[in-house]
């Protein structure tokens, strides 16, 4: 046994949190661990352990996908509609997010801490009400918008999230470098776009993969504002938990985790290879 | 960085240039403000209703969705949701520490990545596929009943599923990242020559810990719970899918109010609630993170 150090880097305290961390961090993995392992079951339940391990699921979900009844199933339909709208998401925000953060970055101005403020409130503000609030909103005004009801949505929950990235990327920016590029003669616009744009692009291309992430998987909001047309993979998989929970809803689970994940995973190097992790 | 005065002050010089380009401030700030703009109409939108007679929410005015709301039957909901998320914010925030300990005290970056990967899925993979995975451990043929049947011989011991338990469970595993990451960052400040000071003046490690790093990580340990707190208030998901029917937080209730039983005043009052909750969370956490940086000067 080791003797404990002064600051409890070391020997058995040190074990202990160890020990402790590993095992949390098991519990909270672990209903993501077992969608990936039912998903590979041979059986048509979802008994744990598997009978046996294949890839049956996968095969009818690849069915469900490109398949005769792939219009049926309605699968590829959602999935094409949730890419749609976290891209269009992402470019929104960015295309709000980018200039708010350069303002708020900076320049002074009256009213710049409400102006804050604002920005950080969607992060708290219920999700339910703002779905059930925009849902009212459209059925009053009769601007029943498909896809723009929803892209709306995400993009007022995620324009925090990329402007935190955002933000952070242009405090690292050295204002000299804008300032010596006025002195040449640069116009502000032109400052924007050659100076500040390309050396902040780090943390919009992260802020932008994280919203992407977000309303890929969002649900509470889309969950009052789809249509019949416009139905997001989000509600496909509540439909079939609802109908019929078979092993091929864990399999569809899978692949969005391995998504997730990947694009984790690519934020992460993203942000890492600037130097600015965390 | 250098401690010299750099002689130009390049700041200060494009603040001289600020007044003149005012107009284009609010031109930058104009798409976001309408995004902004947008979640305050929303929020109107809910007030007005609440304040709406029921049938003609727009023309019509009455308390009466207040007065409903100050039924036992609401205020057991209120209480119950609250309550609830007090205890996961409780339980989140122990939870946290030894994580956020071992994330700021690690040496090896491979481990800190790992943890932070870690922390962060839960968060941001859908609680939809989430919640499937708690149904598999915690269903009535789950893992965790065939495992204890198992050992003990007893059928189906435990119901975890659809009740308070299974969606304790769910709330705090999806709100440990909002715990753990104001925690470390308030751990990171405590500099460990503290510690090894209290060390040479024959303090054990359990002192330490009661009288120099917890009095210095409350802060941050506080800031998570009440955020952790806020998040839970407006928990839909979660409840909806791992406590069935049987648990009733104040946003399913909403649903239920302004979809199947088309109350919408009531529904719109709840809504105002929750909305009322969340700014006082965030004034309240704005608060301590202003002491915060006033105590450390």
């Amino acid at each position: 046994m080791s003797m404990p150090t002064a600051t409890g880097r070391a020997g058995m305290e040190w074990q202990l949190v160890k020990g402790i961390t590993c095992m949390l961090l098991a519990l909270m993995l672990a209903p993501i661990c077992m969608v990936l392992v039912i998903s590979f079951t041979s059986g048509d339940t979802l008994q744990f352990p598997p009978p046996a391990l294949s890839l049956r699921w996968y095969q009818e979900v690849w069915t469900m996908l490109v398949g005769p009844d792939a219009g049926i199933a309605r699968l590829r339909e959602s999935l094409l509609v949730s890419l749609e709208i976290a891209a269009l998401t992402s470019l929104v925000c960015v295309l709000a997010g980018v200039p708010a953060s350069y303002a708020l970055e900076r320049y002074r101005f009256a009213g710049k801490t409400l102006i804050e403020e604002l920005i950080g409130l969607p992060v708290v503000f219920p999700a339910v009400v703002l779905g059930i609030a925009l849902l009212v909103l459209v059925s009053a005004s009769g601007l029943e918008s498909g896809i723009f009801q929803i892209v709306v949505a995400h993009s007022i929950v995620g324009l925090p999230f990329l402007m935190r990235n955002c933000m952070t990327a242009m405090r690292g920016i050295d204002p000299m470098l804008e300032e010596a590029a006025k002195t040449l003669g640069a116009s502000p616009p032109r400052v924007f776009w050659e100076i500040v744009l390309p050396l902040a692009s780090g943390g919009i291309a992260s802020g932008a993969i994280l919203v992407f992430i977000l309303s890929f998987n969002e649900f509470t909001l889309s969950y009052f504002l789809y249509s019949v047309d416009v139905f997001p993979l989000s509600i496909w998989l509540f439909q079939q938990a609802n109908t019929s929970f078979s092993p091929a809803v864990f399999a569809v689970s899978s692949l969005i985790v391995v998504v997730n994940v990947a694009a984790v995973l690519v934020v992460d190097a993203v942000i890492g290879s600037r130097g600015s992790a965390a | 960085m250098t401690a010299i005065e750099s002689p130009i002050t390049p700041l200060q010089s494009m603040e001289k240039d600020a007044p003149i380009r005012k107009p284009q401030i609010g031109l930058l700030l104009l798409p976001a403000g309408m995004l902004i703009g947008l979640l305050l109409v929303c929020a109107l939108v809910v007030l007005r209703m609440s304040v709406g007679e029921r049938n003609a929410e727009w023309t019509g005015w009455s308390l009466r969705a207040y007065t409903q709301l100050a039924s036992s039957r609401n205020i057991s909901i209120i209480i119950d949701t609250i309550w609830m998320a007090l205890l996961s914010a409780l339980i989140t925030t122990l939870v946290a520490f030894p994580i956020a300990l071992f994330l700021t005290r690690t040496t090896s970056a491979f481990a800190r990545r790992l943890v932070l990967v870690a922390i962060l899925l839960p968060m941001i993979i859908s609680l939809l596929v989430q919640s499937f995975g708690w149904m598999a451990i915690l269903g009535p043929n789950g893992l965790l009943n065939q495992a204890i049947s198992a050992a003990t011989g007893i059928e189906r011991p435990f119901s975890l599923l659809f009740n308070r338990t299974g969606v304790m469970l769910g709330l705090v595993q999806t709100s440990i990242p909002l715990a753990v990451l104001p925690t470390a960052a308030a751990l990171r400040s405590i500099p460990l020559s503290l510690e090894e000071a209290a060390n040479v003046l024959g303090a054990n490690r359990i002192r330490t810990y009661r009288h120099i790093i917890l009095p210095l990580a409350w802060p941050g340990m506080a800031a998570g719970a009440i955020l952790v707190f806020g998040f839970n208030t407006g928990a839909f998901v979660v409840p909806l899918l791992l406590g069935g029917l049987k648990v009733t937080t104040i946003a399913v209730v909403i649903r239920d109010q302004m979809g199947s039983l088309s109350n919408w005043p009531l529904g719109a009052a709840l809504s105002f609630l929750l909305i009322l909750l969340a700014l006082a969370v965030q004034s309240l956490n704005r608060l301590i993170v202003r002491t915060n940086v006033e105590i450390k000067g």
